[in-house]
């Protein structure tokens, strides 16, 4: 049985959060307008499309590129065949004024967004330092950076919430292979790669090119996490 | 005491989900937004959207421990108080110094209580936990309010036990602080 203290002592937990909670809200903004990343996000980890405006630009061209991939494939010979078969193809959709790549075209549960293995870079170009480390339920952003500021960032997502997007259309799609991995590389103001192992979709956001060996390094090297 | 079964949501968890969504989503927001603010967070906004998508995850997988069968406040209040426990582990605002160990040493609930003389000064602890730091008065609402174990709060804020057991025992000691001022 509940003390008549313990009861007050309740009462008083509850007024004040009301009270507290009440006097934040009126203090705010009452007008909320988030950005088209967020509610795209939204929209995946709900399952449901939150809001019209993620497809009100006017023009918006949608594309499936496996076709690029399929040639990608022939001409490196189709080795490890039966891996690349678990790896999802990109799904490009171009707004007015950015891009969105993700791999899984249905809603999926918000379940499936959880990351349970979380990988890194097992190799960085020497000069670059590891600045911000961020874990998050559903995703994972690592951050070097150079002494001259340039940045390299990395980032992990499941491929059923893998969606990336990038800001600017400046120059179409290029699909590289990389070891065993089908990469999208796209500049974009920064060099953007995004790729897949099945499991986990990564993307690799470069503020300067790197040579071609390095960035194959880099994306080669992705490890688990210890 | 609510089972904290890391359970997937099902199809009518789903529209429990979509409810939060169109009823809380803009003041979970804005709680958000403010509270990155006052703490002076560089790039608040993109950061609270952040917030804003743990905060739903988190939800999503608590989705069957989450009450319907109260008020409207109160569902909100349960909304707002994940998204603050996502700010703060965004602030990555932990104890990481200063931890307390003996924990054998905690008062129970009920003596904890009774020591506030809740009765003759009522008004003044309401005034003293809403002064208090979200990060406190979070756990105590937890604790006493909602009747989490130390273990399922634990689980709910993603933290160590240890660190719950922390937050308690400084958040007794504050509202205990606070009020001894005002006597």
């Amino acid at each position: 049985m509940i003390s008549s203290n313990m009861q007050l002592f309740r009462k008083a937990l509850w007024e004040a959060t009301c009270n507290v909670y009440e006097r934040e809200l009126a203090l705010c903004e009452q007008d909320i307008k988030c950005s088209r990343r967020h509610y795209a996000k939204m929209r995946k980890i709900l399952g449901v499309a939150v809001l019209p405006a993620t497809t009100r630009t006017s023009k918006i061209k949608r594309r499936v590129i496996a076709a690029l991939i399929a040639a990608a494939l022939l001409l490196t010979g189709c080795a490890a065949y039966a891996y690349r078969e678990e790896i999802k193809s990109f799904i490009e959709t171009v707004f007015n004024d950015h891009i969105e790549v993700k791999y899984n075209d249905s809603e999926a549960p918000a379940s499936s967004a959880i990351i349970t293995e979380y990988y890194t870079l097992g190799y960085v170009p020497e000069r670059y330092e590891l600045v911000n480390n961020t874990k998050q339920p559903i995703r994972l952003i690592c951050e070097w950076k150079s002494p001259t500021g340039e940045y390299l960032i990395f980032k992990q997502c499941t491929v059923e919430s893998g969606l990336f997007i990038m800001d600017d259309e400046t120059e179409d799609a290029k699909i590289l292979m990389v070891g065993e991995y089908t990469v999208y590389y796209r500049f974009a103001g920064n060099n953007y790669y995004v790729w897949n192992n099945g499991i986990y979709a990564y993307e690799l956001i470069l503020s300067t090119q790197l040579p071609e060996q390095e960035v194959k390094a880099i994306i080669e090297g992705v490890v688990v996490e210890r | 005491m609510l089972p904290f079964l890391l359970s997937i949501a099902d199809e009518s968890d789903h529209d429990k989900i979509i409810y939060i969504y169109q009823h809380f989503h803009n003041d979970m927001i804005r709680h958000a937004r403010r509270q990155l603010y006052l703490a002076r967070t560089s790039n608040y906004l993109s950061k609270a959207e952040d917030v804003v998508q743990n905060a739903f995850v988190k939800i999503t997988l608590y989705i069957k421990a989450v009450n319907f069968g109260v008020s409207e406040k109160e569902l909100r209040n349960y909304v707002l108080s994940i998204v603050s426990n996502e700010v703060i582990n965004e602030l990555n605002d932990q104890e990481y110094f200063d931890a307390i160990n003996e924990h054998t040493n905690m008062a129970s609930d009920e003596s904890f209580v009774n020591d506030l003389m809740i009765q003759e000064r009522y008004q003044e602890v309401v005034a003293a936990i809403e002064r208090m730091n979200e990060k406190y008065r979070l756990v105590l609402v937890y604790r006493f309010y909602k009747g989490y174990s130390v273990k399922e709060i634990a689980e709910l804020f993603g933290v160590p036990e240890k660190t719950v057991y922390t937050r308690i025992k400084r958040a007794q000691r504050l509202l205990k602080e606070m009020l001894g001022e005002e006597k």
